[in-house]
């Protein structure tokens, strides 16, 4: 098959999937529109990590810092000062960006690769949620509530509202995000991302400057990812320190990305419309048999399925099927 | 061009290279010889800056680089290959050597040009949409060539890229080297086939066990008693 049929293909298939993203909240309600929210909000973060993990070759498992911190940044300049999120998520972007930068630089500079990288990660989620639940300006443990939505309030300005409201306003982020890391991996960066993850030395001798490479990655996957911490935060309307930089928030957002396959723009989304809800059923199986952490036991189960049945993830297998696959040879980076 | 300076490294308790000075002149090519083990992969890695060097300076166009990165000297024109091949495994044939042309340029489109023809001129053209991690010996050997030649470098770096190729291959990148030599490259080899070495090289510098023990044109290094004595009566003894 061409390499243009293909494209076509890839759009026409794209704008359909789009497109019944676009009309769904006409047809279900509040509760699966809120769950859809959650898959976005999964994908996002999905997004962002695989990012660093598929492209670059940084494993981190401390995203629940960039989520959290950039939950509680948008969370407490709209409740504590009044200030709007179209404020909260430039400065939630650009903290925990810079954050990622921090926690890059420290790795990289002093060549913590690997799972040394991944411990490092952990260590400062870890220490961001033991700070937060003994800062009393956040509300420690008791969490940080934002107040109910007014009567008279206007989507538009206190990007608050209604569980459409969210649909539609993650949605676009998610999109928007989507469209910026493809952009970003088909670039001059994405090849030097690659490069360093397929081999850091070998790249460096062919003159990539590895170390401020894999910090953009880094910062620009942890603002992403705080953004979508940001939307999680106003649409939750409570956060605690557990529920947004607790270990498991990161391993929870890691497992979409993994299922639907790793260094590809699609496996994600994929994963987190497979993953999440998944979860929900084996959280609601669990209650009502009364069995607690029914949900990892599934999770574990289905990595286990993938990792043997379609090793590179479901979407490489999936684009396959749907003959969206770009040149077979070549790893799946097609869209 | 290229001028190292009592370069020496030592790992725990062994001495890799010890107090090994050599220059190599704009243009020309110099080859780097001596059995397994002497240490010349290791005098290319402080070149190229992968390893640092315990002693010793390196000097590029009379600048010092001893404490440069190794993508800063690539940056500076100095581009090497490696003698365990280090493909870009996840990356196809033509990705790979666009990562080495796009240090030159910000254009995909551009670096897409140029990767093209460095394969074609390689040989590789047919292989330019297969995975780098598909390839075969040969083919690996000539992908570490054209991802050199992708960043433009003015000093050229080969450990043994003709080891283990047919006749054929390596005459195809020895007429490589032949125009690189005659457009001004700098060419610095290690090579254990002599015939290719004596053809192709106009300065010899023999190393064994870590030590210099001959510097010299072809014709001088082989008639050298040591040289005889240590490498090539050795290679000759086992032929
Ligand atoms: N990283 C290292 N740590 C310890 N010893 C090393 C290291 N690298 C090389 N050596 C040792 O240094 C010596 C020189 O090795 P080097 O690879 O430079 O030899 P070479 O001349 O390239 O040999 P060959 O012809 O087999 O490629 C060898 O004894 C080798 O075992
Ligand atoms: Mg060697």
């Amino acid at each position: 098959m061409s390499g243009s049929t293909t494209t076509r293909r890839q759009v026409a298939l794209g704008s359909i999937f789009l497109l019944i993203l676009l009309l769904l909240p006409l047809v279900v309600d509040g509760y699966y529109q809120t769950m859809l929210t959650t898959i976005f909000i999964t994908a996002l973060v999905g997004i962002a990590w695989n990012l660093m993990m598929g492209f670059a070759g940084q494993l981190s498992l401390g995203h629940a810092l960039y989520f959290g911190i950039g939950a509680y940044v948008v969370a407490l300049m709209a409740e504590r000062y009044g200030l709007s999120p179209w404020l909260g998520f430039p400065v939630g972007f650009l903290v925990t960006s810079g954050l990622g930068l921090v926690v890059g630089f420290l790795g990289f500079r002093f060549g913590v690769k690997g799972v040394y990288f991944a411990l490092l990660t952990i260590a400062f989620a870890e220490f961001a949620r033991l700070l937060f639940e003994h800062w009393d300006y956040v509300g420690k443990t008791g969490g940080l509530f934002l107040g109910s939505v007014k009567p008279d309030n206007r989507s538009l300005i206190t990007l608050r509202g209604s569980a459409t409201f969210y649909y539609y306003a993650v949605l676009a982020t998610t999109l928007f995000a989507w469209l910026w890391c493809g952009y970003l991996v088909r670039s001059r960066l994405g090849y030097f991302w690659r490069a360093v993850r397929d081999d850091e030395d070998a790249a460096r001798a062919l003159g990539v400057r590895a170390f401020r490479v894999n910090l953009l990655a880094a910062g620009i996957s942890a603002g992403i990812t705080g953004i979508a911490g940001g939307w999680f935060a106003l649409m939750n309307g409570n956060l605690f320190p557990e529920s947004v930089l607790g270990m498991r928030v990161s391993i929870d957002f890691i497992i979409a990305p993994i299922v639907g396959g790793l260094g590809t723009l699609c496996g994600p989304i994929l994963g987190a419309l497979i993953v999440v809800p998944l979860n929900e059923i084996a959280k609601e199986a669990g209650q009502a048999l009364g069995l607690n952490g029914l949900n990892i036991l599934l999770y574990g189960t289905l990595l286990f399925i993938v990792i043997v049945a379609a090793p590179d993830g479901c979407w490489p297998w999936l684009a396959n099927r749907l003959a969206l696959a770009g040149r077979s040879s070549s790893k799946p980076d097609g869209p | 061009m290229l001028q190292i300076e009592s370069l020496t490294k030592r790992f725990s308790g062994l001495v890799a290279v010890n107090d090994v000075s050599f220059s190599a002149a704009k243009g020309s090519i110099t080859a780097l010889i001596g059995p397994n083990g002497a240490g010349k992969t290791t005098c290319f890695n402080m070149i190229a800056g992968a390893t640092a060097p315990s002693n010793g300076r390196v000097m590029f166009d009379r600048h010092d680089i001893t404490q440069l990165t190794p993508e800063k000297r690539c940056d500076l024109g100095l581009s090497r290959t490696f003698q365990i091949m280090r493909p870009l495994a996840g990356m196809s044939v033509l990705d790979n050597v666009m990562v080495g042309a796009l240090l030159r340029t910000t254009s995909l489109s551009v670096a897409r040009d140029e990767a093209r023809e460095i394969l074609a001129s390689v040989g590789m053209t047919s292989a330019a949409d297969r995975s780098a991690a598909s390839l075969t010996l040969p083919d690996r050997k000539m992908l570490e060539l054209a991802k050199a030649l992708a960043t433009k470098p003015q000093l050229l770096m080969l450990d043994e890229v003709m080891a283990g190729l047919r006749a054929q291959e390596a005459e195809r990148i020895v007429a490589v080297l032949q125009t690189l030599r005659a457009s001004g490259t700098t060419i610095l080899l290690i090579e254990h086939v002599m015939r290719i070495v004596m053809s192709l090289a106009e300065k010899i510098i023999v190393l064994q066990q870590g030590e210099k023990i001959a510097d010299g044109s072809p014709p001088d290094v082989v008639r050298n008693p040591r040289v005889i004595e240590s490498y090539l009566g050795r290679k000759g003894a086992a032929a």
